[in-house]
């Protein structure tokens, strides 16, 4: 026991006064999470987040028509879309909309209502972001649909406008007036209407409610956290195994296996040092996940136990394809080769829920896959003690395998002819 | 007490130790002589429990090396050629470790790691990490590493090689000092006069064959008391029939530039031989005598001169 623990205590010292590799093998996968994080858009917290085009517009006209041509821009999806800022001063817009602080600037002139009712020109200003790609063109293209339904409108109802603005400059209307204006829109309305809004198909719709409450736990960060840090399990479980090369090479390994502790115990001390950093890097990681992901930090404990022991078993078995090979060189292939299938297929790479059915079926089969599932199941909540416990037994066989099969391998063929 | 019988090692087809025995007692340091690629490593790993012999009987204080592997390592101290340290671990962690791995626990554990760094000279950096340093201190650390656990039998695989001259006369001193606390010592180097000056007995291997037994003073005594005589030059065939033909001459090896010889009656004899030469169309251009030694027998024995 005395000399098992020297020889944990040996590999952690040699391990921790090596720190640029910890913080490089836990980077790794983290700086991956941080890549697909910016590139799907999505924030760290919930689900995803709606890209908004930021419009400034400023109303320099005031009237009716001016307000229903701003108010138009908050109806519907499009308020969704495009997002609208009214500023007072124009001067004030352009240096905003200059030093990238908005999507774009639309300036409605003085007059433009009473050029849309008395059918003359006027112009709409719009600069745009050109920093962004995409929102800017939005905003144009809806700018330019308002555009055309005022022409449209103005072609439709120019002589009901032209009342109207008569009206207005009279500042009283009759009664007469009103019910005719009233009278001519509706029958417009009658008239047109088969040809704006023909029943050309008759649709009949249902809605089929999809049981979506296991969805809704996993959103982006839940979804592809668990496996990302699985991700830096798997490059530390690398990482260290190849520890036993180093033995071999420093000539460690020839003399343990001349020493009555045995080569047995030092491979204990190895997983037994990998033991502790991987618990290290568990807890780390997970109490970071449980912060940025509201994962419930009830389930930390027994998460980060199973993490821990899976890292294990991931160790013991990559500690074992290193020394089946002949050449160091032919270890890291071996274990480049078994790791970045397993990566992928156990659904750190992609979640096993974004598969198709029958790759996330064989993924859910590789070691990695089911201790991913169980670490998502222990998140949601819905595996507890009692169902880890038999889950861990597995996991600790597993490790006392590809243990034995290594230690046979090292004092045989592994450590060459002395 | 080291006590080997009928040692045969085979990789494939190669032969590496044929049929090697030998016995070493305790108190001395018995030497395992012979160049490069003889055999000698290969002796070692096998009886340190490295290398399963093909056949033959190794035994170390009485315990089976493959019947009894556990009893046998713990009076076992194995220094091997290479170095075996952890660079990344201070010296005073590395004894440490060693001192663990052959059963040291606790205050003797540390008492033990205090003393032999004290006396490998090595106790005023002894929290530094190896790396730091010298391929000697190495060296002096690597044999502390191996006696940490006072050993009854030493293994020591050639381990003055690379070693500056300060260091080696430090070590040899140390496994002297070993040898006269009691401990059985077995020695294996390819310099001549370090197996001359070191140790009590001595085996010559050579080709994977114990090819000589003893003393210093019987191995010497093998040589008939006669001198080697090294010509340098050009000899044509004709030179090496007509030196077989003269009394107490004995033409140990001859190819074009060179010819050894031993020769009873040393340099009375020279007029004789440089005549025989010169009559028989060779040209003797460099002569070297040198007096009966390891190296003399060694060349009588195998032929040839002790390969680096």
């Amino acid at each position: 026991m005395g000399f098992l623990l020297a020889s944990v205590h040996k590999d952690l010292v040699r391990r921790l006064r090596d720190p640029a590799a910890l913080v490089l093998w836990l980077g790794i996968p983290f700086a991956i999470l941080t890549l697909m994080t910016l590139a799907f858009g999505s924030g760290f917290r919930g689900g995803p987040q709606t890209i908004q085009a930021h419009l400034l517009l400023v109303d320099a006209d005031k009237s009716v028509v001016s307000g229903l041509f701003v108010n138009a821009f908050g109806q519907g999806p499009l308020a969704e879309l495009i997002r609208v800022e009214t500023v007072k001063d124009p001067e004030a817009a352009r240096s905003q909309i200059n030093r990238g602080e908005g999507t774009a600037l639309l300036v409605i002139p003085d007059g433009f209502g009473q050029a849309v009712i008395r059918r003359t020109p006027k112009e709409l200003k719009l600069w745009t972001n050109p920093a962004q790609q995409i929102l800017p063109g939005i905003v144009e293209e809806t700018v330019g649909l308002f555009v055309d339904a005022t022409f449209y409108l103005q072609q439709l109802l120019g002589d009901q406008f032209e009342t109207i603005a008569q009206g207005m400059e009279e500042g009283t209307f009759s009664v007469e007036q009103v019910s005719g204006i009233s009278a001519e829109v509706d029958q417009l309305i009658d008239r047109i209407e088969t040809r704006v809004f023909p029943p050309a198909i008759e649709l009949t719709t249902a809605v089929i409610v999809e049981d979506t409450s296991a969805q809704d736990q996993l959103g982006f960060g839940n979804l592809f956290f668990p496996g990302v840090f699985f991700m830096a399990i798997f490059f530390f479980a690398q990482g260290l195994s190849d520890d036993v090369w180093i033995e071999r090479k420093n000539g460690t390994l020839h003399r343990i296996l001349r020493t009555h502790g045995g080569v047995r115990v030092l491979l204990l001390g190895k997983l037994g040092a990998g033991a502790v950093i991987l618990t290290a890097l568990s807890c780390l990681s997970l109490l970071a996940g449980g912060f940025l992901f509201d994962i419930a930090w009830s389930r930390m404990p027994l998460a980060i136990i199973w993490s821990a022991v899976s890292g294990v078993a991931l160790l013991a078995l990559f500690t074992l394809l290193q020394v089946v090979a002949r050449t160091q060189r032919a270890a890291v292939l071996v274990s480049n080769l078994a790791m970045f299938p397993l990566l992928i297929l156990g659904g750190s790479l992609f979640p096993t829920e974004a598969m198709p059915n029958s790759l996330a079926l064989i993924g859910r089969w590789t070691p990695n896959g089911w201790a991913l599932a169980h670490l998502k199941q222990v998140f949601a909540g819905s595996v507890g003690i009692a169902e880890t416990l038999p889950a861990l037994a597995v996991m600790l066989g597993m490790i006392a395998v590809f243990g034995f099969l290594t230690t046979r391998r090292i004092g045989g063929r592994f450590v060459g002819a002395g | 007490m080291i006590e080997i019988q009928g040692l045969r090692k085979e990789f494939g087809d190669l032969v590496a130790v044929d049929d090697v025995s030998f016995t070493a007692h305790p108190g001395e340091v018995f030497g395992l002589l012979g160049p490069n690629g003889a055999g000698k490593s290969t002796t070692i790993g096998c009886l340190s429990g490295l290398v399963p012999p093909t056949t033959g009987v190794l035994k170390v204080q009485g315990h089976d090396v493959i019947g009894q592997p556990r009893e046998a390592r713990r009076v076992l101290g194995v220094v091997p050629q290479e170095l075996a340290l952890y660079e990344d671990l201070s010296a005073t962690e590395n004894v440490a470790y060693w001192g663990g791995a052959y059963g040291l626990r606790g205050e003797r554990l540390r008492k033990r790691v205090a003393d032999v760094l004290e006396w490998t000279g090595l106790s005023g950096r002894a929290k530094e990490p190896v790396e730091r340093f010298s391929g000697g201190m190495k060296r002096r650390l690597n044999f502390a590493a191996g006696i940490v656990h006072e050993p009854q039998v030493l293994l020591l695989d050639e381990p003055t090689v690379g070693v500056d001259p300060q260091s080696r006369v430090r070590l040899l001193e140390m496994v002297r000092e070993l040898a006269a606390s009691g401990a059985c010592v077995l020695y294996t180097t390819h310099y001549m006069e370090e197996a001359e000056s070191l140790c009590d007995r001595l085996a010559i291997v050579d080709h994977g064959k114990l090819i000589a037994e003893g003393t210093l003073t019987e191995l010497r005594g093998r040589t008939g008391g006669q001198d080697l005589l090294r010509l340098n030059g050009h000899f044509p065939e004709s030179v090496g029939t007509a030196l077989r033909t003269l009394n107490d001459v004995v033409l140990v090896s001859a190819d074009e530039g060179q010819l050894i010889l031993s020769v009873a009656g040393g340099t009375r004899r020279l007029p004789e031989l440089f005549a025989a030469v010169d009559g028989s169309g060779g040209e003797i251009r460099e002569t070297t005598m040198t007096q009966p030694s390891l190296e003399s027998l060694f060349i009588q024995m195998t032929g040839t001169e002790l390969r680096e």
